[in-house]
């Protein structure tokens, strides 16, 4: 019984863990730390995909959103500018 | 903040909140269920189910079983999507590439970081590429499939990029045009396992659909699903490894486009007129 | 003690559709094009988390949609039918996954043209400069 329970508090600590990150990321005027920010938030739900029985898209999201959308990032960031102005 | 923007963010907060709270009160069926839908139930039942030939999938995975054979076309156009964002950025994009500037070879150590990395991301990139083949190869066995290992696969570009310079991927030959070579084969690939029934069915007087996988009630042809004593699934294998190599020479290429210098485009832009200069 | 696990459902749901309204308040509120691509990709993430939240089973055991054994009986088809996940709303995911991926790579590019044209990347400053131009 305590099974079900313990699977659900995990889930639910690893959506609030993403609600923060995403309020940081948008609230951040340096961007590279909102990137970063970002890319904590993508490992957060991978882990609730993984506790949600879908494995295809754990493996998905791993190389996605915590590879490739942070690189492209930056290289973004680096041809343009850094700070938010404002 | 002024009127208009206080309106439009209740607008927007409100609906979202009905939205919620709708859901959170069981609107659209209680989330989450305990029962299993007619649909799911149809397709777990059949995806391994040696009794009834005429609708099984040959693989004991149901996610790629239903993205690739039970509902083919949507994957088929969603390659198609992706294609036509790799041409867009092509076609923005659009310079001859920078002639290598004429330096001495033993200068080529001075780039990128310390020869320590230089190593170490020589063997993890092998180690990556053994990795991501096989999450592409084993698709239709367990977790895996053509996507996951494409973008697994695009990771070793940006780790040569960042730890030797850009020069490291020209050198090994690796540019547009290459990589437009090895994508375009990849949807050449998946062109033909898609149109391959057909022919075989016109070529034996049997009925055929494009992009059938196995045996269906009038249309007798079918892809092998069992060689040489592995499970292989019918055509899911070869789907898969053709959009192993379509998705990850997409990102090669899109990286390998990012990753030139501001002068040459600088160089462009100065002899064409814009609106604001 | 189906009070707790109710709860426990609703809050997950809720801590999701929050995530939802925070990253739309961040694509249209900043004006930062960066920051909008950044948001853009968190909003399609939460859709994706909610979708493969309709697709769950609330039992125990549960399983992902995976069969283990290579001849199974009646019996295994059975006990996987009672304890499996639905695998329809993954498979979309998947699809939704990949061309949200194929946007953003456009964009990007786009956002790097848009620098090379005007040399900042704030589209009051940008509004700006094109209601000169036109004058």
């Amino acid at each position: 019984m305590y099974e079900t329970i313990f699977i659900d508090v995990f889930l639910a600590v690893m959506s609030t863990v993403a609600l923060i990150f995403t309020y940081l990321t948008i609230i951040q005027k340096d961007l590279v730390k909102a990137i970063i920010y970002s890319s904590v938030e993508s490992a957060a739900y991978l882990l609730v995909f993984y506790l949600l029985m879908g494995p295809d898209l754990a493996l998905a999201y791993v190389a996605i959103g915590i590879g490739i959308y942070p690189a492209v990032a930056f290289f973004l960031v680096k041809k343009t500018e850094r700070y938010e102005s404002e | 903040m002024s009127t208009k923007t206080a309106i439009s963010l209740i607008v927007i907060i409100g609906s979202l909140a009905a939205i919620s709270y709708a859901i959170a009160a069981q609107a659209t069926g209680i989330i989450p269920q305990t029962d299993l839908r007619n649909l799911a139930a149809y397709y777990l039942q059949n995806t391994l189910n040696a009794g009834n030939k005429y609708v099984w999938a040959a693989s004991p995975e149901a996610v790629t079983a239903i993205v690739w054979d039970y509902r083919g076309f949507d994957t088929l156009f969603e390659t198609s999507v992706f294609f036509l964002a790799i041409i867009a950025c092509i076609a923005a994009f659009e310079v001859e590439m920078p002639a290598r500037s004429k330096r001495e070879d033993n200068k080529q150590t001075d780039l990128g970081l310390s020869i320590i990395v230089k190593v170490v991301t020589k063997i993890i990139g092998l180690i990556i590429v053994v990795v991501s083949a096989s999450i592409a190869l084993h698709g239709q066995l367990t977790p895996g499939g053509g996507f996951q290992g494409g973008a697994a696969l695009a990771v070793l570009p940006i780790l040569f990029i960042m730890a030797m310079s850009r020069f490291a991927l020209e050198d090994r030959k690796v540019n547009k045009t290459s990589m437009l070579i090895l994508r375009s084969l990849g949807l050449l690939g998946i062109a033909t396992t898609v149109v391959l029934p057909l022919i075989v069915g016109l070529l034996t007087h049997n009925g055929a659909y494009i992009m059938q996988n196995q045996i269906k009630p009038d249309a007798p042809v079918s892809l092998p699903s069992y060689i040489a004593d592995r499970m292989m699934g019918g055509n899911l294998w070869m789907l898969n490894l053709s959009e192993f190599l379509a998705v990850g020479a997409g990102f090669t290429l899109t990286f390998v486009l990012l990753s030139l210098p501001e002068s040459v485009f600088k160089k462009i832009l100065e002899n064409e007129k814009y609106a604001t200069h | 003690m189906p009070l707790i696990e109710t709860f426990l459902a609703t809050y997950i749901i809720l801590t999701t559709i929050a995530t939802l309204i925070i990253s739309l308040y961040g694509i249209l509120y900043k004006p930062h094009l960066i920051k909008k691509i950044i948001a853009l990709t968190i909003f399609g993430d939460a859709g994706n988390i909610f979708a493969t939240i309709v697709g769950f089973r609330y039992i125990y055991p549960v399983v992902p949609p995976i069969l283990t054994t290579e001849n199974p009986t009646n019996n295994d088809i059975s006990m996987f039918l009672r304890t499996a996940v639905d695998p329809v709303p993954q498979a979309l995911v998947l699809t939704a996954i990949v061309i949200g991926m194929a946007v953003v790579l456009f964009m990007v590019f786009l956002a790097l043209q848009d620098y090379r044209i005007y040399h900042t990347l704030d589209t009051r400053k940008i509004a700006e400069q094109r209601k000169r131009s036109e004058e």
